[in-house]
């Protein structure tokens, strides 16, 4: 425990826990329905992006983590985990399912913890705390580079697209008076998947630069990923 | 892992393929320090005639009213200086240094692929002829380097020059990614035992990042000339907005490749700089891992700030205020190399040799055309000084001022290397500062121009207050820069015929190329010296005081076979193409619903065919078990089957095109019918040379010399499976969305 206050991890830990109670109090789903899309892109970016990194870079690091062999076995393959970044991110921004998810609270639940826990898989090869479950350096970069790809090309298309795809209502007062509603709003969402959702893709790549360039024999696997009995 | 022991390393020294003797020997080469150098002859041909178009529009331009040449011939002359200067000189005398040095800088005996890298110089060098053709055929292009669209369209520029920019560019194209494959899967995979991808010298992690960057910045590039040549020759509206086509998409594929071939042109100068400044500062590279790092923030950024060269088209208040922060942000990277430079320098022991002197140039030039760069980032200012002299004057700082002078900063230092002959001082020191005074006396006073409003391209100007004379002042500065570069080629004549012989190793550098002959022979080195850091060179004169105290900690990264490696990172950049062509149909068919009537598709027959296709995925993949396990037989069945498949597929596709032929829907019926055919067809186009591949396989194992490559029949496999993934993809897009 005292190992816990001495190193980053509190910091990521206390990151998490105050981007989440940011995230998911306007998760309430009174309020949920009143949210421009900008803010509610925001909320499932966090979600999905940021916390999750957090949380996992705040746990003890271990050579490898068991939790439950299935689960095991599926965080060990980057497809699948790249794969579930993927759709976590497309699928909830589909109209249909975005829109489904302002009107029922339970869906918009079950939006919020999906986005965590597979944006959690995502991460898992790059930011995790098993060490030998990690990929190399190089790998991971190109892992997030392709990763950023499909969120700048999903960013782009909800730019462009036409405006009103998904529900949203203009907060009252002040940004009543910025006028902030669709197409605007739409737009503003679009890009902030599009620019700054790349961006945290770019910080993760940094990130792994920094451990390919940190000295030292463990920073990575070697070639061969191991293979746990 | 793998511990490397320190000693002297025996590298395989069976014959380099024998060097063929006289104008054969150079036309036929795939030896990579040939190959290098012509692409550096031909860079410097290109470079002649870009400067003497410049000569010209600089004479036109020197006073007020001047009718020195006609508005049309201004235009063709700086539109041909522009696309000349950009493909045809900064990016091959790149790629020429890179195509010479980076493989003796990672210890390796030539590239990945030899006979491929031949192939992209004379793609280059063909490429070229035909840009320059266009001359005699009714004239060159007249619409800019970028030629903005509907410029570029029929209706405003009717002559067959755009028509040979767009096929130029195509060709050149698709040169660099392949040139940029060559220089990935050599960099990855053919480095000398001990030299880890963290050792590299920073020249080659800096081709690598280029060559990633040209790999993903390309594809948007070719897909957009070719939807260009398609409105052009087949008559359809991709750009065309009378006819509901959108030029603004043009900017943003343009420009979506533009930005990051910035980059391009700049990085690798970046890392010919990290080279030069060490060793003549007599010391390691302050911040290595921060030079490196810095690189690819910097690469990464460049894709996605791309809009910020179209704020002046309209785009909205918020759109913009993205752009901003994020183009901003690249000058953090940028200033961090900046200061790594400078911290080199820092209480080194500096020799002033003229490639130290060219690169201390480069970082004062460079900071300059930084900073006038980051003016631009900024919105607002940027709507009043984009497309002015101020604009020219920026980025001919960045690029002159930065990429041209560290290239001669490497010329100077490399060429002994190249040649085995000493480029001489006292010239050298006479060109540098040739090229300093004149550089900046036409470029500085640029500023001034464009703060005072004085437009780009335009091809004469009225007798404004002070306007003639800055012109003044630029003019005779290109005319002295045009006599540096006379100096130049006399003194790389001079010191060809009686320059001072060099030696291996004349600078006392650190790196590898330095520990074989000058010129090396053919199969490069004799004998490697053993890698344990980044300066091995060092380490081997000072084993004493190595940068490295402890041997071999790194794992060995990545062992894979280099064919399959060029086909994954091939079939990579083929993913951003289709991508931009999905992105273009989506748009013109989807998002933006000008598209016209719906193109009737029939998707009942198509799905017996996409399961024909799918299939033969599997069938494929059946073969390549096959082999693995030996059984010819069945690998030929299997193979077989997957071609059928294929057949079956296109033949499919083909009615389907027959059927909406005959019911009158054509390529430029509307926009729709455009999206649709343009996006089905490169996909069959593929799916056409997967067959031939598979085709060419199937010949080649009845052949009594098949060596049963496993990794051969891989490679066209993955290729298969590929074609079939985008598949899945246009299939969802362009026939199960309109059940949605």
């Amino acid at each position: 425990m005292n190992e816990f206050f001495r190193t980053p991890r509190i910091a990521f830990f206390l990151g998490a826990i105050v981007l989440l109670g940011m995230a998911v109090p306007s998760a309430a789903p009174i309020l949920a329905g009143h949210y421009p899309f900008t803010v509610r892109m925001g909320q499932h970016m966090l979600l999905q992006l940021v916390i999750p990194p957090l949380l996992l870079m705040s746990l003890p690091v271990k050579k490898s983590w068991r939790i439950w062999p299935p689960m095991d076995w599926t965080l060990k393959q980057p497809l699948i985990t790249w794969l579930a970044g993927l759709v976590a991110m497309w699928g909830w921004h589909t109209p249909a399912l975005c829109n489904a998810a302002v009107r029922s609270p339970f869906l918009h639940d079950a939006q919020a913890l999906s986005l965590l826990v597979m944006g959690a898989a995502f991460w898992w090869p790059i930011a995790g705390p098993a060490r030998a479950q990690r990929l190399h350096p190089l790998l991971g970069m190109f892992y997030l580079f392709t990763a950023c790809m499909a969120c700048t090309v999903l960013g782009i298309i909800i730019t462009v697209a036409p405006a009103n795809l998904y529900l949203a209502a203009p907060l009252p007062g002040l940004f009543n008076d910025w006028q902030f509603a669709s197409p605007m709003d739409q737009r503003a969402g679009g890009l902030l998947m599009w620019v700054p959702g790349c961006l945290i893709y770019v910080c993760g790549i940094l990130g792994l630069l920094a451990r390919f360039y940190e000295p030292g024999p463990e920073a990575f696997p070697a070639v061969e990923p191991e293979r746990t009995a | 892992m793998k511990t490397i022991l320190p000693g002297p390393i025996l590298v395989d020294t069976t014959a380099h393929e024998s060097a063929e003797k006289g104008w054969f020997g150079w036309v036929a080469t795939v030896d990579h320090k040939r190959i290098g150098i012509l692409y550096l002859i031909t860079a410097s041909i290109f470079f002649l005639i870009a400067g003497l178009e410049a000569l010209l529009f600089r004479i036109q331009l020197a006073v007020p009213n001047n009718h020195f040449l006609s508005p049309e011939a201004f235009n063709q002359i700086f539109t041909m200086h522009g696309t000349t200067m950009i493909f045809l000189v900064v990016m091959p005398v790149l790629i020429g240094l890179g195509n010479y040095f980076v493989p003796l800088m990672i210890g390796a005996r030539d590239v990945a692929f030899p006979r491929l890298n031949a192939m992209s110089y004379w793609l280059l060098a063909f490429g070229g002829l035909l840009l320059h053709f266009s001359f005699l055929a009714g004239g060159a292009p007249a619409a800019g380097w970028f030629s903005a669209a509907p410029l570029n369209e029929t209706p405003f520029n009717s002559t067959t020059g755009q028509d040979y920019w767009v096929l130029s560019l195509l060709v050149l194209g698709i040169g660099s990614v392949a040139t940029s494959i060559n220089f990935v899967v050599t960099i990855l995979l053919m480095r000398a035992p001990g030299m880890t991808i963290t050792r590299v010298p920073l020249f080659v992690w800096m081709m690598l990042i280029t060559s990633l960057l040209i790999i993903y910045a390309f594809p948007p590039l070719n897909a957009n000339v070719v939807m260009l040549l398609i409105d052009r020759q087949l008559n359809t509206a991709f750009f065309l907005p009378v006819n509901g086509g959108s030029a603004i998409l043009w900017q943003h594929f343009f420009w979506a490749f533009g930005h990051p071939e910035v980059y391009i042109m700049v990085l690798p100068a970046f890392g010919m700089i990290s080279e030069v400044i060490p060793v003549f500062s007599r010391k390691p590279i302050f911040g290595y891992a921060f030079v490196a790092g810095s690189t690819v923030a910097i690469g990464l950024l460049s894709f996605g700030v791309w809009a910020h060269h179209m704020f002046t088209i309209g785009l909205d208040r918020i759109s913009e205020s993205f752009f901003v922060a994020a183009s901003l942000l690249i000058g953090v990277p940028t200033g961090i190399k900046i200061f790594n430079w400078t911290a080199t320098m820092w209480r080194g022991s500096i020799h002033f040799t003229t490639s130290m002197m060219f690169a201390t140039a480069f970082l004062i030039q460079f900071v300059i055309g930084g900073l006038s760069g980051i003016t631009f980032a900024a919105a607002p200012i940027d709507w009043q000084v984009n497309d002015t002299y101020y604009l020219v004057a920026h980025f001919h700082y960045v690029l002159f001022g930065g990429s041209m002078f560290a290239v001669f900063a490497g010329l100077y230092y490399w060429f002994p290397k190249m040649t085995g002959r000493m480029l001489s001082e006292k010239w050298g020191v006479l060109h540098f500062w040739l090229t300093v005074i004149g550089f900046n006396m036409t470029f500085f006073v640029q500023h001034f121009l464009g703060l005072l409003g004085m437009a780009r391209r335009v091809y004469t100007y009225p007798d404004l207050p002070y306007w003639g004379f800055w012109n003044m002042v630029s003019t005779i500065g290109s005319f002295i820069l045009g006599i540096s570069a006379v100096v130049l080629l006399w003194n790389v004549y001079a010191s060809l015929r009686w320059g001072r012989i060099a030696g291996d190793n004349p600078w006392n550098a650190w790196t590898l190329e330095w520990a074989t002959t000058s010129p090396p022979p053919a199969e490069n080195f004799n004998r490697l010296p053993a890698v344990n850091g980044r300066r091995p060179l060092w380490d081997l004169a000072h084993p004493e005081d190595r940068d490295e105290k402890q041997a071999g900690k790194m794992p060995v990264l990545l062992s894979m076979d280099k064919t399959k490696a060029g086909m994954l990172t091939f079939i990579s950049s083929e993913s951003v193409f289709f991508i931009t062509l999905i992105l273009a149909y989506l748009y013109y068919v989807v998002l933006a619903p000008v598209a016209g009537k719906a193109v009737h598709t029939d998707i009942r027959k198509m799905v017996v065919f996409t399961v024909c296709l799918f299939s033969s995925s599997f069938t494929m993949w059946r073969a390549e078990k096959s082999m693995e396990s030996r059984r010819t037989g069945s690998f030929h069945a299997w193979l077989v089957v997957t071609i059928l498949l294929g057949g079956a597929f296109i033949v499919g596709e083909a009615s389907e095109w027959w059927h909406l032929m005959h019911t009158g829907v054509v390529i430029d019926s509307n926009l729709f019918a455009t999206a649709f055919f343009t996006l089905t067809g490169f996909h069959g186009l593929h799916v056409c040379v997967g067959l031939a591949m598979l085709a060419i396989l199937l010949w080649l194992t009845f052949l009594p010399d098949f060596n049963h490559s496993l990794d051969a029949v891989k490679t066209i496999g993955y290729y298969w499976h590929f074609v079939d993934v985008v598949w899945v993809f246009v299939f969802s897009i362009v026939y199960v969305r309109p059940l949605l």
